[in-house]
């Protein structure tokens, strides 16, 4: 690559004269500041590696109950029905991992993400969860990500489960949700600090166009985020059933111990020639990310489930891991949020 | 390595090291050091000042949170860039798949003291990379804006040092093709 040509020189010099366009000058001091206080760790930071497996078990059991409900009720669909199920399928059931084949992926591809949530309350019976409000209604969850033996407890009048679940609320609703949260918020953004550290919380929400890290001392409100039905009037939603959220896309992300070629070959030549990156909110054991197709996902986890990839269980994502002593390391599928962000959780 | 570079090094362990223990005077200097390389490559990915600015603040935002797993603290600039150049890039596909088309050449506001030469070279650029892919300008951003070579680049997308010069020699093809340059006597 030292050996440039004179076009390369060439290149080189306009891009750079381009990016002189750009002014840099920046206050560092405040931008420290904001990359403390706008987007604090993520809810994937709760490790998971400590749960129970009397835990573990129970929950599996759980998945492996609903898939066995899916799968016995589609059996018997299409012994009942005289043509073929629906190719589309847009009321999709919670699902983990991977979405049913058919599932038509939440609309639209893109949102403007207006509140982010995260938080866990023991004392209320809450464990970790994480919500993510869009300007077009979509109110996508996940809950019960901690690996406590309460873990899947019920809370308010959700049922537990660790699926990513999608409801929509009307515009009305959007905006009843963001101004209890400006209502509740105690301090200018960014100024305050992080008062929900016990119980744990961080909730972000959009201000003068920006997502913004806020504080707040009304301690009822995580509770209410975790669990909107309780307070939101019915015209506030416009489907508060719980649907499994189907993304646009997915990521598969390989342990930062694992190089791509240590998987087995099928599945590292569909993702070889991808670029990979270290997505934004990765647990830290999670190292390159590429960015596929739902198709492409269930060829990659075809591939692993034919090379007899063990299948890490977990119950809120489709993991897999290699064989321990050869690479030790972890292959995760993760759903790409409507704003563009992975949705991950522990590794 | 010389003593200073040693000492320079060392410098760049310690402050890396604190910042990502939450030590904020620690990151103010990263922030120092890195922020105007890592907004010039998100500008030239982006295509708008607005767009790199709000590239490069998630890139610090996610730096804060991940400076912890960062392995070789000696990597921090690269690191700090591809974070950006990432940022960037999907900030470019998702305002490209929500029609919002970005024309970097909007942003560019004309010298009248330059070469006019020059400045038509400039515009031909800037009009060659609406046809590339946000990987494309990425990488083109972070070898010759950022000036990180094959190998580094490989190592912070995960791929091999070999498949980045390839792709970048298909880029630039691609922009030779695009800006009617010939090939021979170039060297």
């Amino acid at each position: 690559m030292t050996d440039e040509t004179t076009f390369e020189r060439r290149i080189a010099a306009l891009l750079g004269a381009i990016a002189d366009q750009m002014p840099a000058d920046v206050d560092a001091m405040a931008m420290t500041r904001l990359a403390a206080a706008r987007r604090p760790p993520s809810i994937a930071s709760l490790r998971v590696g400590s749960l129970e497996w009397s835990v573990r078990l129970s929950m599996l059991g759980l998945v492996l109950a609903l898939v066995g409900a899916l799968v016995g009720g589609a059996l018997l669909a299409g012994r009942f029905l005289d043509r073929a199920p629906l190719l589309l399928l847009t009321q999709v059931p919670p699902f983990i991992g991977l979405p049913p084949e058919g599932a038509a992926p939440s609309e639209p591809t893109s949102g403007e993400l207006v509140l982010q949530f995260a938080a866990r309350m023991p004392a209320l019976g809450m464990e970790a969860q994480q919500g993510y409000l869009y300007a077009d209604g979509r109110w996508i969850w996940q809950r019960n990500l901690e690996g406590s033996a309460s873990a899947q407890q019920v809370f308010g009048d959700l049922e537990p489960t660790r699926a990513v679940i999608e409801q929509r609320l009307t515009p009305e609703g959007v905006a009843l949700v963001e101004a209890d949260v400006l209502d509740a918020m105690s301090q200018v953004p960014g100024q305050g600090g992080r008062p929900g550290t016990r119980p744990w919380g961080e909730i972000a929400v959009r201000i003068d166009g920006r997502l913004q890290a806020i504080s707040w001392t009304d301690e009822d409100l995580p509770a209410r985020l975790a669990d909107p039905g309780s307070w939101l009037p019915e015209a506030a939603w416009a489907d508060r059933e719980l649907r499994g959220y189907v993304p646009f896309r997915y990521a598969i992300c390989i342990s930062s111990e694992l190089e791509l070629s240590q998987l087995p070959p099928v599945a590292a030549g569909m993702l070889r020639g991808r670029v990979g990156w270290i997505g934004p909110g990765n647990p830290s054991s999670i190292g390159t990310c590429y960015e596929v197709t739902t198709d492409v996902a269930r060829e990659v986890a075809a591939a692993l489930d034919a090379a007899v990839v063990e299948r890490i269980d977990q119950s809120w994502q489709l993991a897999y891991r290699l064989a321990p002593g050869c690479c030790d390391g972890g292959v995760y599928f993760a759903e790409f949020l409507p704003d563009g962000e992975l949705l991950l959780r522990g590794g | 390595m010389t003593e200073a570079l040693v000492r320079e090094s060392s410098e760049i362990v310690a402050t890396v090291r604190s910042a990502a223990t939450g030590d904020a005077a620690a990151f103010t200097r990263l922030v120092e050091a890195h922020h105007r390389s890592m907004a010039r490559v998100a500008y030239v990915i982006a295509g708008d000042i607005e767009s790199a600015n709000d590239a490069v603040q998630t890139a610090w935002v996610i730096a804060w949170q991940r400076l912890g797993s960062l392995r070789d603290p000696n990597r921090v600039r690269a690191w700090l860039i591809a974070i950006a150049a990432n940022e960037a890039r999907k900030g470019f596909s998702r305002r490209r798949r929500e029609g919002v088309v970005v024309d970097i050449s909007n942003e560019i506001e004309a010298d009248p003291g330059a070469d006019p030469v020059s400045a038509i070279e400039t515009a031909d650029l800037v009009h060659a990379m609406r046809g590339l892919s946000s990987e494309q300008r990425s990488l083109l951003a972070m070898r010759y804006v950022a000036g990180l070579d094959a190998t580094e680049i490989g190592r912070q997308l995960g791929i091999s040092a070999s498949g980045v010069r390839s792709r970048l020699a298909r880029t630039l093809i691609r922009l030779r093709i695009d800006l009617n340059i010939p090939a021979e006597n170039d060297r």
